[in-house]
This record gives C-alpha cells, sequence and structure tokens, in this order.
C-alpha cells in the first residue's frame, strides 16, 4: 500500500466509525427502515440508498469545500449544526413516519410515499432519501462532531484535499446503512417470495417502518429537544 | 376521520410542546465562570452542551476525578480551578471561538494576574475515554506540566 492510499483510506474508516459509533445509531436505524421501506422493488431500494449516500456525501464535500477555502469559522458551524441540526431530526422523523402512513392528508414533495402511485415512488423516495442523508450528515453529535471536525478536517487539510477527504468520509458513513437495508431487503424479499406472500410483506414493513420512524423521532425529540436523560445513545 | 383527528391532535401538541422546550431553553439561568483567588493558576475548563452524552459525561467524570485526586492541593490552594461550562449558553459560546471548540473538550488556560498568558486542548480525551487509567494519567500529566 503506498502512502498515498493510507490516508484516504484512514478517511474511509473514520466514515464508517462515525455510522456505527453509538450517537448516531437512531438516525441510522430510521435511515436504514426508510430505505428499505419498500420490499417489492429491489431497485428502488438501491436507487433510494444511493440517494441517501449521495445526500451525505453533498453535505460533507460542500463543508469540506466551505472550510478549505476558509469560507466558513470551522468552531463556530460545528457548534452551531451540533446545537440546532438534532433538534430538526426529532419532527422531521415523526412527520415522515405519520405522512408514511396515509393518515394525515398533506403532501411533501419528496416524502410522501402512495401505493397507487407506483411510479412517482421511486424518484420522489429517491429525493426524500437524498433530503434525509444530507439532513441527518449535518445533525452532527459530539462523537461525529469530534471525528468529522476533531480527525477528518486536519485530514484533509494536511493532505491539501478538503474535497476528496470529505467525500470519501460521507460515503463510509452511508455504507453501513445501505449494506443492512439491502441485506433487509433482499433477506424479506426471498423468505416472502418462498410464501408468495410479498404484498402482505410489504404492508407489515411499511407500517413497521412508519412506527420505527416515529418512535425514534420521538426518541431524538426527548433527547434533544426535551433534555430528557437518556443513558442508551 | 377519527384517527386523522387524533393525528392531527398528537402532531399540534408535539409542535407546541417543541415551542415551549426552545422557549424554556432560552429562558434557562445562565452559569458564569468561577475565578481564582491566587493571581497565578491554572483552570482546567470543561466544556459541554445543553445535550450530554454518555461518553461526554464520562470524560467529565474521570477529568473531574483525575483532578481531584492529583492535585487535591493545588485545588485547596487555588493554583488549580476545575470549571465545567455550557457552550450551548448565550454568554459562553466566545469560548467556541476562544479555543477553537470543535465538540466536548477538556480546555487548560494559565491565568497571572488577572490576564489569560496560555491554553492548551487536550483532545486525546477522546481517545483515552475507553481506558480510564490511561485517561487520569493523561490529565496528570497535561497539568503537572502546565503549572
Amino acid at each position: 500500500m503506498d502512502s498515498q492510499s493510507l490516508p484516504i483510506i484512514t478517511a474511509l474508516w473514520l466514515g464508517i466509525l462515525t455510522s456505527v459509533s453509538p450517537c448516531p445509531l437512531a438516525s441510522n436505524i430510521a435511515a436504514v427502515s426508510f430505505i428499505s421501506r419498500d420490499i417489492k422493488k429491489k431497485s428502488t431500494v438501491l436507487w433510494t440508498g444511493a440517494s441517501y449516500i449521495f445526500g451525505r456525501i453533498l453535505c460533507y464535500t460542500v463543508l469540506g469545500a466551505c472550510i478549505g477555502a476558509s469560507l466558513v469559522n470551522v468552531p463556530l458551524v460545528s457548534h452551531y449544526l451540533q446545537m440546532y441540526m438534532p433538534k430538526v431530526i426529532g419532527p422531521l422523523l415523526v412527520l415522515t413516519g405519520v405522512v408514511l402512513l396515509d393518515i394525515l392528508p398533506i403532501s411533501f414533495s419528496g416524502l410522501v410515499i402512495s401505493q397507487d402511485r407506483a411510479k412517482r415512488l421511486q424518484s420522489r423516495g429517491a429525493w426524500g432519501a437524498l433530503l434525509l442523508g444530507g439532513i441527518f450528515a449535518f445533525a452532527f453529535c459530539p462523537v461525529s462532531a469530534a471525528l468529522f471536525f476533531g480527525s477528518l478536517i486536519p485530514l484533509a487539510v494536511s493532505n491539501k484535499s478538503p474535497l476528496l477527504f470529505p467525500f470519501v468520509y460521507g460515503l463510509g458513513t452511508g455504507l453501513p446503512v445501505i449494506a443492512f437495508a439491502v441485506a433487509i431487503v433482499f433477506g424479506v424479499h426471498g423468505v416472502s417470495s418462498l410464501f408468495n406472500q410479498v404484498t402482505a410483506a410489504e404492508r407489515f414493513v411499511r407500517i413497521t417502518t412508519s412506527a420505527v420512524l416515529i418512535l425514534i423521532g420521538l426518541y431524538y425529540m426527548a433527547k434533544y429537544i426535551f433534555y430528557f436523560d437518556l443513558f442508551l445513545m | 376521520m377519527k384517527t386523522k383527528k387524533i393525528a392531527l391532535g398528537t402532531l399540534f401538541c408535539l409542535v407546541l410542546a417543541c415551542t415551549c422546550a426552545f422557549a424554556a431553553d432560552n429562558a434557562a439561568p445562565k452559569a458564569g465562570a468561577e475565578k481564582s483567588k491566587a493571581t497565578a493558576f491554572v483552570t482546567a475548563y470543561y466544556f459541554h452542551g445543553n445535550f450530554r452524552c454518555p461518553t461526554c459525561r464520562k470524560m467529565e467524570q474521570y477529568s473531574r476525578e483525575s483532578i481531584e485526586l492529583n492535585f487535591a492541593q493545588q485545588l485547596k490552594s487555588g493554583a488549580l480551578v476545575f470549571q465545567t461550562v455550557n457552550v450551548d449558553e448565550p454568554e459562553n459560546v466566545h469560548f467556541v471561538q476562544d479555543y477553537q471548540l470543535v465538540t466536548k473538550s477538556l480546555v487548560l488556560v494559565k491565568y497571572e494576574n488577572g490576564k489569560q498568558k496560555a491554553w492548551k486542548n487536550l483532545p486525546a480525551i477522546w481517545q483515552k475515554v475507553g481506558d480510564q487509567q490511561a485517561f487520569y494519567d493523561y490529565v496528570k500529566s497535561e497539568i503537572a506540566a502546565y503549572l
């Protein structure tokens, strides 16, 4: 392995480390649920997963570019992203979960999932995943802020590569989520096809997805808005 | 129809509760920084936010314990002060800029005759937090070198 590739692998590893660390775990579960909700179409899951990763990559790369060009004050950006972005996640997830259940007569572009709009589902789901990936990327918690601003950015700066390193890091943060989502979809699809129960399984997955998103949204609200002492993550 | 009304009502209550929480957040009592009576002293600041993660709590606890265990005399004489600061409180935001804080941090600040002479961030607390003794030793050696 040459000395050029080692820092890139470190950047990828930092991304994976961020994704599997305890504090973004709840948002990752929400992302896995959101991406893998449409078990009927495996290609949709792959598209949605790719959009989710792209959303994360885009945010980290733009942030890296701004830092590289000295357009932003790193400590203050880190402070305000940690202070405000996690507060957005809770209400957003609750709202997404409720909309997915088709309870509310509201249409949110990019987030609406309706069974009779199958053709538009793919592109809308992809936009929703892109948005979700971006918001989750910017919702820094103490651990992810330490890894991104404290480890990745100095690495990127020392290697004079403020775009490539955040790009690779973003890829790393999305990989475990996509791996889980794909494994779930292919697993559930395989089992349900075996028993000719794909439609029934799809309904079950959709309701479960909504429930997971609402519960995680409430968890985020309790933790980041009401500061309940939740020792889980 | 009834389900929709319940869902809308629940959402409205959640929005209201969030608004109240934000308002209460801004009206929270503010904590000021303590100062030592000694002319030359070191303050070990542990900076945190409103949201306290388990790792962050552990780092604060280990920092406090290491200081109390190894620098009891200096704490008593005022040569060393341990101070926790919530940087999410508006009057403490300047610390973020002053000490280039990107996450929860332990920072040593040297004061002489009421003026700040030097400061040092101890970023390795994030790597040492998994090993209590290594954390204690790291904080001890850094403070000993700074006093």
